[in-house]
């Protein structure tokens, strides 16, 4: 059984953070131990050849999963060498294509409105990775995933707190089309150069179809996926919500009174849409030289497997790369979502359209990356419950500085002008810090503060005015 | 109504925009490619060329545009220490089968790409010899500009006859290894030594564990090790001993049976 997390009294929190702090004096000893990276193992890197530092990626990292999971240019490009891991030598095929991962919290403490509290938690989110390739051109992902105590919408506008294990995340397959290119236009002829991505001189990567639930944002200059400041969950008392969870207010939902297209709430900050961390849908992306086109259909709003949104939602991305040298890397990304009868004001389906920017340089240690996303709500009857402001828009701007080997500092704003209906909607600005120290390259403990700039209310927004929290992120 | 219509135009402007500067940009590789194609009319030109491409999606994240090794994910292949990306525009190699200081030959710039680097550099093994050759050779004509060896002057004798493995031997290399003070970095049990060194651009580096083949950077084969002790990482502090050796290959090898046993092979 995992551990419920309950609230303690004053004495208990003290005891905690001596805990706390303890553990976190403990990680920052200095171990010489080398790196056991996850995926890695396949390809006898080390975790840094694709990541600043894991999760986030790094410009080889993302070209490496652009290809499908592979070395870019080179089909299924595992090494035969061997590597030895403990007392498992790194050939062995399972190995080869799982990965664990467990993240989050393990102390939470909120300073509010209501009295203080400090809770001692598990880890929200354990999974287990399958990732490889079926053949030259199909690569596979799948994510098992435990998810301890996740807010999910129920009907009536209210919420509940559950654990959850099953498909996670991500689930899908990617398939390189580029032969099927060259079929289609050259009739099956080979064409040197082309072999290898390249066609007339360009550099071209893909087309890359991918097919399952995925997150298309995991190609955005700001992927949602890949944050070093996670998430904070939100907390339901009695099916009401008494505080929403903290998420990059950007790729927010933003509308207060939003429901799904099968009635059931949606947290005002749930990433959805574009930004979901994932949902079913086909993916469609190509590289041409230093410009990304993905464009794609998704099933909508937390709508499953189900037909429930009939129409799907398009969407389209462009995004240019620059730099590659002077250790200068950046992309900007542009993106335009059309929910089609994606959601639910009252009992009406109702159109949401998404559109934004988002922008992230690289120079040496470090990592700038943010994105404004304006929301808008069409089609909206009237006689709905009440006045409803269809527009909203989030900010995120983060910044990332690897101030030695193993000490990682993040810095990142959220600001969200929210929608929705006007008798429950409030904004929302928030600070955190945090500071991460990495044991390992695939395991850090971190510590962050996030203080909302905003005055404290008794709305489930703003009714949190400083969180602290020591958090574990391990891969294997 | 009148926002609704006022939204999409804006978000069919950026989308346009982004379109637009990408494609002139593409277009502006394109032509820059061209040119540059047009220029390499020799056959070898021509394999460089199309070397660039396959540079372009694997190798420019690290290596960098210009070959200097300061790509965008170089730094964090070891953040603030060693090793680093090879700049190939500073003409110094430390995996080469020629004399320290020389320039590699260009068998020795594809082993690198085909081989890799365990833990640093993928193997490109599976790129096929023409297109690795083609990598090697734009990196030579494009970033190196300077004629490669064709040959070199170390002798490299084969591991047969009186050279293979003996626990002799085995002892004569141990007593080489002491003489040459190879322990002086490598450590008397071939561990290494935890006082860090610095390579030539001043990046903290360890000498390798001899005891973990596995980690090898030149390769862990016989014939590896042979051509490690012969011509040095040319960057690190480690020398090359083929003026010692020469005429002197059975010591070599004998040093190379020493290093085997630390790993118990």
């Amino acid at each position: 059984m995992f551990y419920t997390p309950k609230r303690c009294s004053r004495l208990q929190a003290q005891i905690l953070w001596v805990v706390a702090v303890g553990l976190f004096f403990i990680a920052v000893v200095p171990s010489s131990a080398f790196a056991i990276p996850a995926f890695a193992r396949k390809y006898d890197l080390s975790c840094t050849a694709c990541h600043t530092k894991p999760p986030r990626l790094n410009a080889f990292g993302e070209a490496f999963h652009m290809a499908g999971f592979q070395i870019p240019a080179v089909r299924d490009g595992e090494t035969k060498k061997k590597r030895l891991i403990g007392r498992i030598w790194s050939e062995t095929d399972l190995l080869n294509i799982f990965s664990l991962r467990a993240a989050g919290h393990l102390v939470e403490s909120f300073q509010g409105r209501d009295k203080d509290e400090t809770t001692l938690t598990f880890p929200r989110e354990l999974s287990l990775y399958l990732a490889g390739t079926v053949t030259d051109e199909i690569s596979y992902f799948m994510e098992l995933e435990y998810e301890n105590r996740a807010v999910m919408g129920t009907g009536g506008g209210l919420f509940e707190e559950r654990s959850e294990f099953g498909v996670g995340k991500e689930f899908f397959l990617m398939v390189d089309l580029r032969p099927l290119v060259r079929w289609l236009t050259l009739g099956g002829e080979s064409m040197e150069g082309m072999a290898h991505g390249g066609m007339n001189g360009v550099m071209v990567m893909g087309p890359m179809v991918m097919v399952g639930k995925i997150d298309p944002s995991t190609n955005f200059s700001y992927p949602t996926n890949r944050q070093y400041i996670p998430n904070v969950q939100g907390q339901v008392e009695s099916g009401l919500i008494k505080r929403f969870g903290l998420t990059p207010y950007a790729f927010a939902a933003k509308f207060f009174g939003i429901k799904t297209a099968e009635g059931d709430s949606v947290e005002v900050t749930k990433e959805v849409l574009y930004n979901t961390p994932g949902n079913y849908g086909v993916d469609l992306h190509v590289m041409i030289a230093n410009m990304m086109i993905q464009a794609g259909l998704m099933q909508g709003l937390q709508s499953g497997i189900s037909d429930v949104n009939q129409k799907k939602d398009p969407y389209v991305m462009v995004r240019l790369n620059f730099g590659q040298e002077a250790y200068t890397s950046g992309s900007l990304s542009g993106l335009a979502y059309w929910g089609n009868d994606t959601a639910m004001v009252d009992t009406s389906l109702v159109n949401w359209f998404r559109y934004g920017v988002s922008g992230n340089l690289k120079y040496k240690y470090l990592d700038l990356y943010g994105a404004v996303m304006w929301d808008t709500i069409r089609n909206l009857p009237a006689g709905i419950s009440g006045p409803f402001d269809r527009t909203a828009y989030g900010f995120t701007i983060e910044g990332d500085y690897l101030a030695a080997d193993r000490w990682l500092l993040s810095i990142r704003y959220d600001q969200l002008n929210a929608g929705g209906f006007i008798s429950q909607k409030d904004n929302g600005k928030v600070l955190t810090a945090q500071a991460r120290f990495y044991m390992r390259d695939n395991f850090s403990f971190y510590l962050r503060d996030s203080h909302s700039l905003e005055r404290v209310s008794a709305n489930a927004l703003r009714n949190v005015r400083n969180f602290v929290a020591l958090g574990v992120d391990f891969d294997f | 109504m009148g926002n609704s219509s006022k939204y999409r135009r804006l978000s069919c402007l950026i989308v346009l925009l982004f379109l637009a500067t990408g494609g002139m940009a593409a277009g502006q590789m394109a032509q820059e490619h061209q040119h540059e194609m047009a220029g390499m009319e020799d056959a070898d030109g021509m394999e460089a060329a199309r070397g660039r491409m396959i540079y372009e999606m694997s190798c420019i994240h690290c290596h960098g545009a210009r070959g200097r090794g300061d790509g965008a994910a170089s730094i964090f292949i070891g953040p603030y220490s060693h090793p680093r990306p090879n700049a190939f525009t500073h003409g110094i190699f430390k995996f080469r089968s020629t004399e320290s200081g020389e320039l590699p030959m260009l068998s020795d710039l594809m082993r690198t790409i085909r081989e890799g680097i365990p833990g640093i550099m993928p193997s490109f093994r599976n790129l096929g010899k023409e297109q690795i050759r083609q990598v090697a050779l734009y990196i030579s004509r494009e970033f190196i500009k300077r004629e490669l060896p064709t040959q070199t002057s170390i002798q490299y004798v084969e591991h047969v006859g009186p050279y293979t493995y003996s626990v002799d031997s085995v002892h004569r290399g141990e007593q080489l290894y002491r003489q040459l003070k190879c322990d002086g970095c490598h450590g008397k049990d071939g561990k290494g030594i935890g006082t860090p060194m610095r390579d030539e651009r001043g990046l903290e580096i360890h000498a390798m564990d001899l005891t973990r083949s596995e980690m090898f950077g030149n390769g862990s084969s016989h014939e590896d090790i042979y051509r490690t002790i012969m011509t040095g990482l040319d960057g690190t502090p480690m020398p090359g001993y083929s003026d010692l050796f020469q005429k002197k290959e059975e010591s070599a090898w004998d040093l190379v049976h020493y290093i085997l046993s630390l790993q118990g092979r």
